[in-house]
Order: structure tokens, then sequence, then C-alpha cells
């Protein structure tokens, strides 16, 4: 594509998809990549490529879709990088079972994101403090155990279960089924 | 703790070590080695890792990596790791205009999702609010400082508008809003509704539901529809208002009702309404036969209680009772009425259902001791009874539609002998494959068998554990079944709850760990899917436990490939039948054969695991892939009018003592010379009944309450191997032959027998001349024995409900003149389609003396096919 002022506007256009999609392809690598440290690092090659073929890309289509095909094979191109004993989601079964329900587990993040702070606010204060900690103040989980007096192990699994019961709610909210 | 509940527990602390930071060598290697053995697990995985993403966004990022301690710190979400490249600083311009962009997006989005403005839930708020809003002029509608509707109360109402001066708008987004205008009036107004009041003697209603009460010095007050009006007498009265028609019902005294146009419609009483659809004349119709009077009933017991919501419902299912039988092609738009009504009932009453289910076994040991499990059972159940109601709902039919299916291979219903009897429940009604019962787990209490989507289904109860997915009961095929290239599953189930530790195997084979055939699961977050071969897919996002469901699938199985098509549709909420996967082509197959699961899966390994927490009262698998004219057809089924009780013999004693044939309308007659019979109605004294209270219909005596009463057969001395006919005329040509549904009876037999129904038919239509009329009996051909003839078991002791779906029977031919013959034929014949049914009755092939044979409770299930629509103002009854 020439660089007229019409081939400007759409790589203008695609840029800002590019941002607006940018938790939902984090989100994506992440499930795939299966740690979220080396998610961020391949999200980061994800974004070049597709910087790199914004001008392949075709506007009246969605972008999202589009985008999510070059994180998949990006992250491809990561597991062939990385030996397998390095790998995360290493069994190819378990992958391509993540990778078929990830195509539209995230597709509605933006909606997700305002339910989120609504279902924040429905876990008990003492879980809630955690989440926070961790993801808002960045505390590490085994500082959390520090100022807790309790195992980082015990942090985790309340951890995990905090992210369970906010799935069940944005889910409930998302249906309209609860407000939340 | 069970070992692989070990193993889920594991897999939690893997997933929260991996995405908080903390995980080991061991802990991924342990993490690779579970995930590669339960697949299953990347629902838990998705999941979490979804949150995390969401959460990590809105926390702003969590860092960089810690030196030496593998965690991060306080950083950018966007920053980069390592040294910086050509690359990277072209990433930081774009991160920063998407932080940018995200933060602009939040903060429209935190407008949007800002709650409304107003919410009235006590007296003393709505009454401030009444003021409040005639003084600013809330909804621009009020300009006057005092508004000339008076608010009285409300429940849950928001966005109440009320006007400053007459005429003027009323508005109601949600919940219940009472006002009263200067005639005394008083309106209960059920939101979204839209209302113009025009003077205090009259409004017009544009848009929900109101009830009117109408003192007796505001005779005349006036409502208007689009296209109705109604003008009162001194009356309590309902409207609704909606798209494409309006509708009147009375509870107490009497309005006139016209045509917007003017031209009456009739006076209608208490008890009676009018319904107006757009392209149909208004009519008249009446509660006036039994279930729609006790809808009545009921109907005015929730008024006088100020459930004025739940009374609409009521009225909803009487209008959809006769909507059903008179104008069926609208009875759609009765059905959404209702389906919508419920979800506002359920979402104004129980805001915290679903989320409990959803939530349960994750939530915090102090949020558990707040939700009552107790208490969101009972609020299930309510809205799963409400929903379902009497109206509709025709498992026959759909299990009748299904049979006519030239591709059926295996066919599940659970009906069956009320007692004991399960091997007729789990008999395959196609395909010779029974089903069996499998548990696995400590104490783990059988599966039972119970009312299904529709009062005359049976239903099976799969037992499941919380938390404990390999811990329950359910059934699977005796021996493997043959899994065909093309394939369709059908099934109507009701989930009882999500379940917590992994997905509920509804319907499901896995021929080998690859050819995996989950045709329906239940998962924790509440849909319902299904996969084949390594693809997985969602059929409904949103699964709402104690609602029935009807669910098909089929699958067209290419080499390595498998095209899915999946429908589905909520039976208890309405709202018609749904395509959710059109030619999905999944990755895999299921294999050639395998043991079939119904609520729980089978493991190739013979291991039985996920039990699904659901009531399944049908499941059929067809050889084909049935088209989506012909799912909708057989969906169609299950929306037809539920049959009616047409006849029913109790055999009552009153106490009297024994009493010989022929007695209460019945004969028996008796050998190849059709001699009298002496079989007798039994006293209590002398033998127990089937120990129900059961009301006559349509039989001598009507006395009801009666029911130690049942037919006794002991026989004489001559008695060996000797046929009998019990039978009566009653109900004699009241019946088409065609409304026959179900027949059912119960039996306490003292040695094992066999009993057919007996039917004489006019098909001359000379029915005051039985000569010509024909007799038949059932006889099983073709299809599963039982279907036709029934098995009584031997038993002296339990008594057992039978039940008989008359279209699916096969049916010889009876030579019977009292005192002349009585033989069965052997030929198969087909029963006339059209024909009035002039007696009826029960064969027993063989009787022995002292081997006492007893029933009771014979009931004919009728769905009458009755004429089109009534011209206007013609009361049309059911009886």
């Amino acid at each position: 594509m020439s660089d007229t002022k019409e081939s400007r506007t759409a790589r203008e256009a695609a840029n800002l998809a590019l941002m607006g999609a940018q938790i939902a392809l984090f989100g994506y690598v992440c499930a795939l990549v299966g740690d979220a440290e080396e998610a961020r690092d391949v999200l980061q090659e994800v974004n070049l490529k597709i910087c790199s073929q914004l001008d392949a890309y075709d506007p009246s289509r969605p972008f999202l879709p589009w985008a999510r095909t070059i994180a998949y094979y990006e992250v491809l191109s990561y597991r062939n990088r990385r030996a397998r004993n390095r790998l995360t989601l290493v069994d190819d079964t378990f992958f391509e079972s993540v990778a078929t329900a990830a195509e539209t587990a995230f597709d509605r993040t933006d909606r997700d994101l305002a339910h989120l702070d609504a279902c924040l606010r429905k876990l008990p204060v003492f879980v809630r403090g955690l989440v926070e900690g961790h993801y808002f103040r960045h505390a590490a989980v085994k500082a959390l155990a520090r100022q807790h007096r309790c195992s980082a192990n015990a942090v985790s699994m309340l951890l995990f279960k905090a992210r369970r019961n906010l799935a069940a709610c944005i889910q409930a909210a998302r249906a309209g089924e609860v407000s939340p | 703790m069970s070992p692989v509940r070990t193993v889920l527990d594991e897999f939690e602390q893997l997933t929260a070590a991996m995405l908080d930071g903390t995980a080991t060598a061991e802990d991924r290697e342990r993490f690779t080695e579970l995930s590669r053995e339960y697949p299953e697990f990347s629902s838990i995985w998705l999941e979490q890792v979804r949150l995390h993403a969401l959460l990590t966004c809105r926390g702003g990022g969590t860092g960089e990596r810690r030196a030496g301690s593998g965690e991060r710190r306080v950083g950018g979400w966007w920053a980069a790791v390592g040294s910086g490249g050509t690359w990277r600083r072209a990433w930081w311009k774009v991160a920063a205009a998407a932080v940018v962009a995200a933060t602009v997006w939040l903060a429209t989005t935190a407008r949007r999702s800002e709650p409304p403005s107003l919410t009235l839930r006590r007296p003393e708020e709505l009454a401030s609010f009444a003021q409040a809003t005639a003084a600013k002029g809330v909804g621009g509608l009020a300009s006057d400082s005092r508004s000339p509707v008076a608010l009285v109360r409300g429940e849950g109402a928001e966005g109440v508008a009320l006007p400053g001066r007459l005429p003027g708008k009323v508005r109601v987004e949600e919940g219940l809003a009472v006002v009263r205008l200067g005639s005394g009036v008083e309106l209960a107004l059920l939101g979204p509704l839209e209302l113009e009041v025009r003077d205090a003697m009259s409004v017009r209603l544009a848009r929900g539901r109101l009830l009117a009460r109408v003192p007796s010095v505001a005779s005349g007050f006036t409502v208007r529809t689009r296209e109705l009006e109604v003008w009162d007498i001194g009356t309590v009265f309902g409207v609704s208002a909606e798209e494409g028609g309006s509708e009147v019902f009375v509870f107490k005294g009497s309005v006139q009702v016209s045509e917007a146009s003017g031209e009456p419609v009739d006076l209608c009483e208490a008890g009676q309404g009018v319904r107006a659809f757009d392209g149909v004349r208004p009519f008249r119709f009446a509660a006036d036969w039994p279930a729609a009077r006790k809808m009545q009933t009921l109907a005015q017991g929730q008024i006088a209680q100020g459930q004025i919501d739940l009374a609409f419902i009521s009225i909803d299912r009487i209008v959809a009772m006769w909507v059903e039988r008179y104008v069926p092609e609208e009875a759609w738009r009765v059905r959404e009425r209702i389906a919508r009504a419920v979800l506002a009932y359920e979402r104004s009453r129980f805001p915290h259902v679903r989320e409990a289910r959803r939530s349960a076994g994750v939530v915090a040991q102090k949020e558990e001791k707040e939700m009552s499990s107790t208490r969101t059972v009972a609020a299930l159940a309510t809205v799963a009874a409400m929903g379902t109601g009497a109206a509709y709902g025709n498992v026959i039919d759909l299990r009748h539609a299904v049979r006519q299916e030239p591709g059926l291979i295996h066919h599940y219903t659970f009906e069956g002998p009320q007692v004991d009897s399960t091997a007729m429940r789990l008999l395959d009604r196609a395909g010779g494959v029974p089903l069996t019962v499998v548990g696995r787990g400590t104490d783990v209490p059988p599966v039972t068998y119970e009312q299904g989507y529709d009062p005359l289904s049976v239903a099976g109860a799969a037992v499941f554990t919380t938390n404990v997915y390999t811990w329950g009961r359910a059934w699977v095929s005796a021996s493997e079944i043959t899994l065909p290239t093309t394939l369709t599953v059908e099934c109507v189930v009701c989930p009882y709850e999500l379940p917590v530790a992994g997905n509920g195997y509804v319907v499901a084979t896995r021929a080998t760990d690859a050819e995996r055939g989950y045709y329906l699961r239940i998962t924790p977050d509440g849909r319902f899917d299904l996969q084949v071969g390594n693809s997985s897919r969602t059929i409904v996002a949103n699964i709402t436990p104690g609602h029935w469901y009807y669910v098909a699938s089929t699958f067209s199985v290419n080499g390595s490939q498998t095209t899915v098509n999946s429908y589905w549709a909520n039976l208890t909420a309405g709202g018609g039948l749904r395509q959710a996967l059109t030619n999905v082509v999944a990755t895999g197959n299921y294999g050639s054969s395998a043991v079939l699961g119904v609520g729980v899966l089978r493991q190739a390994s013979g291991t039985y695991e996920y039990f699904a927490p659901c009531l399944i009262d049908e499941v059929a698998l067809h050889s084909t892939v049935l088209s989506a004219s012909a799912v909708n057809a057989h969906y169609e089924k299950l929306t037809n009018a539920l049959p009616t009780v047409e006849y029913r013999e109790i055999f009552p004693n009153d106490n009297g003592g024994s009493r010989t044939f022929p007695q209460e309308g019945w004969q028996a007659h008796r050998r190849e010379t059709a001699a009298a019979g002496a079989p007798t109605i039994a006293s209590s004294s002398v033998t127990t009944a089937f120990e129900e209270s059961l009301e006559a219909v349509a039989s001598f005596p009507t006395t009801t309450g009666a029911s130690h009463g049942c037919v006794t057969l002991y026989g004489d001395n001559t008695d060996t191997n000797t046929p009998y006919l019990f039978w009566t005329a009653e109900m004699a040509d009241r019946l088409d032959v065609g409304w026959l549904k179900l027949v059912t009876f119960d039996t306490r037999s003292r040695s094992a027998r066999v009993l057919r129904l007996a039917l004489r038919i006019d098909s001359a239509n000379t029915p005051e001349d039985v000569g010509d009329d024909v007799w038949y009996v059932g006889a099983d051909f073709a299809k599963v024995p039982g279907t036709s003839a029934i098995p009584v078991p031997s038993s002296d002791a339990t008594w057992r409900r039978h039940w008989l779906d008359v279209g699916d029977c096969e049916w010889v031919p009876l030579s019977f003149v009292p005192g002349s013959v009585l033989a069965m034929g052997e030929s198969q014949v087909a029963l006339p389609t059209n024909g009035l049914v002039t007696a009826f009755g029960l064969y027993q092939d063989e009787h022995t003396v002292a081997m006492n044979m007893r029933f009771d409770n014979f009931t004919i299930y009728a769905a009458r096919v009755l004429p089109p629509p009534p011209k206007r103002g013609t009361l049309i009854r059911l009886q």
C-alpha cells in the first residue's frame, strides 16, 4: 500500500484497533503459553508482528480474529523455539483444547472489565484485600503471606478461588441475571 | 477425600502457582502431567487465565521480574523485558496509546454502567418520590408541585415517573408501583409500563400490565388499549397491553368490553376475559374448566396477598391453556410473555439464585453460610414449577414423534411401572441395549425416578456429589453401542444445579482416549457444551438450574473431522428453538463403538467419572442427521397441550363389602366363550388398594376420596390360564380415537401376567349401533416387548402404576361377543385413525384361580383437537 492519506488513515485505525485488543490478546497468549511472564514477552512479539502486517489488514473485517490468528502462530513459533521441557502447556491435546476454547473466551474483555469492579466489591473483605494487594499494589504472593502470617500456598489458593468467584460473577452479570 | 479429588486440588494449586509466579520446575512438570491426563481441566485453566488477564489489566500490570525470586515487582503493564531495541520502542508508542485508550474506555464504561438514578423500595421512599417527581419534573412529565396520581406503595419499583397534571403519562420501568387516582380507583402497575392518565376516570395503557380496583363510586372507569376498551361496572380486573395484542381478565364484578372502534365484544364476569391479537377478532374466554378454575382461584389468592406479578402469570396460564386449544398459532406469543414474566419474577425475587449456584463450592465459608442452600433450592423449585405449569409440555407426543423416525437406534425414556421395576424403566425402546445403573463412591444414594418435564412423564435423576466428580450414580448402556458416522442425539434435561469439580456429562461416549463423543455436558460455569474429538463448543451460554431444556445435536463424521449442528430450547422459560451451532467442523471424531453414558462419562479405561447433576427425561439417538425442520418438529411436540384426564374409574367400595361384577359400570367376560366373569370390587377388609386419593372422572359413581376399593379377581376352580376381559362402556361415544394419548392403571398380582389395553371403536359413525364396532387389543410385534402388552410382575404385596403410550401401541383385533366368543387375533392391524371409542378396558391373557389379579384407577388421558376459534362474543366452554 502506498503511503497515501488513505493508507495512513487505515493504519491509524488499525493501530487503534490493536490498542483496544491488547487485553484480549494478552489473555489469549497467556492461556496458550501458560506462563504469565513468558506471555508478556510473546505478546510483544505478537504486537511487533501485527504492526509489521498492518498494511495487510482488511479494515472491513473484525480486527480481533485477525490479530488472534497472528498471535496463535506466534505462540506456535514460541513453542518450537523453546525446548519442550520449558513449556507449560506441553501436552498437544491440552494445548489444542485451550486454543479452541480461547478463541472466544476473550472476545468480551471490554465488557467484562466493566463488571469487574462491582464483582470485586462482592468478594469477602479479606479476599478482596489479597486480590487488590497482589494485582493493584503488585505485592508478591510471598509478601502477602508474610503480611497475613499464612503460607504462600494458602494465599495462592485464595487468589485462585477469588478469580473463580469473579468469573462466576462476571458471567452472571454478562447475562444480565444479577446486577454486579 | 478421594484420590481423584486430590488430583483436582493439585491441578488447581498448580494453576494458581503458575499464574502467581511461584511455580517451581517440578510444579511445571506436574502440571504438564496432569494436563495430559485430564484434558478436561483446560476449562479451569482458561477461566483462571481470563480473570488473571482482566485483573492484571485492571491493576495496571504486575511489573518486572524480581531478580532471583522469579516474581515481579511494581512496574508498567507494558514494560519491555531486557534491553530496548527498535521494535520495543515501536511497541512503547502503541502501548502508551493503548493505556490512554483504555482509560477513555473505562471512563465511558463507568458512565454507562451507572445504576438507575431512582430505586424505590420502601413506602416512605415512594411517598417522597411522588412529591419529588412532581416537583422536579422527572422524565419531563411533571410541571406542577403536586401529582394528581398518588403513589401508594411499590415493590422493587424503579424508574417510576408520575405526571404533574392531567392528562399525563405514568411510567414504571421495573417492579410494581401502586397508584391511586382522584376517583378512588387504585391501579397496581407492573413494569415495564406506559400509561396515559387522561382523567380520574379514564386511562390508556400503551404497554405493560395493570390491575384495577374500582370502587362502586367510580363505576364507569375506562381502560383503553390499542385494541380494546374496557368499561368497568364496579370490579377488580386486569389489563395487559403489548405489541401484538391486549387482554382483559375479570376477577370480581363485571366489565363491558368493546373493540377500540367501539363495536361491543361482550360483557365479561368474574373468571372471564377477552383476548385481542393483531389480525384476529377479539374473542372471549372463560376459566370454566377445572384446571383453569384452580388457576383463577390461585390468582385471586395472589392478588389478596399483593402478589400481583404472580397473579398475572396465573392469568397467562389460563390464557395459554385456552389459546393452545383454540388459537394455537398465537400460542407462542403467550408462552413468550409467560417466559418474560417468570424471568422478571425470578430476577426480582431471587436475584442471587444463579450466582449462588455458580459460586457454590468456591465462595468463602462465610459467604456460604450467608447463602441458605435450602432457600436456594426452594426458590429454584418455585421458579421451575412456575415455568412448567400444567398448561403444556407434552413428552408423550415427543416420544411418539421420535419413534416415527426411521433412523432411531436407541431411545431411553425412563417410563415404567412406579415401583421396583427398574428393568422396564431402563429399557431401550428402540435398539435393544438397555441401560444399567452404575455408581462410584461411598454412601452414594440410589438414582431416583421423578416427574419429568411434564406431569405425565418420568425422568431419571442422576446422583451427583459436590466437589467430588468421581462420586455419584447414573446409567450406562449394558454393552457397547455402535456409533454411526451420521448421528443425532436428542435430550430433554433439567440441570438441578451446576457441577463444581469438572463438567457433568449428560450423554457421552469415549471410545478411546482421543475419540471423545461428549454429546451434551453441563459445565461448572453454567453452560451446555459438547466435544467431539479434541474440539469443544458451547451450545447454551447461560443455563438456569431448575429449568428444563431440549437439546439436539447432529454429527456427521468425515475421517478426522466431524460436522456438528446443535439446537436448543429452554422449555421452562420459552422462547422457541434456537440453532447454536451451524455446520461447525470439529477436529476428531467419536469412534465407531463405545459404552453410552447417561448422566456420567464412562472413560475409555472403563472408569466412571463426572456425574451430572440433572434430571434426564428423554434420550434418543438416531443413525441419521436430522434436519433442522425435523428437530423443530420434535421440539414443537413439547409445546403441545398437555393431555388431560378424560376418564378415571377409581372403583370405590364405600366400605360396603365386596361386590361382584358387573359393578361401577364395568363388566368382565372370560374363556373363549366369553362367559360372564366374577371379579369383585374388594373392600378394604379384604385387600388393599393403590393408596392414592384420586378424583373419579366421567365414571360411576362420582364419589371422590374413596381410595380403598379396587378390582380383585380370585377366579373359580375352572380358571386355568383363562383369558379375561374387563371392560366398560362408560364414556361411550365421547372420545375420538385420535385424541387418546395415555392410559394408566395400577396393579397388584400374585403371579406374573400380561395386561393389554382393549378398545372398541366405531368407525362407521353409527354410535347407536355397537354391532359394527370393532375391538382391538395391544400386542407387541416390532417394538420392544412391554410397549403394547404390559407385563405385570408377580408380587402379592406391591402395587405398581403402569403407563401405556397409546400412540405407540401395536394392535391385533379382538373377537368378542358376550356369551359367544372371546379370542385375540394373531395378525397385526392398524388402529383406525378416525372413530369414536365406544368401550374400553383391560384384557388379561391368562388367569388361574387363587392367583389374584388386582387393578385400580384406570385412567385415560387425551388431548382434544377442537374446532377453530369461535366468532367474537361467543363463549366457548370446554366441557
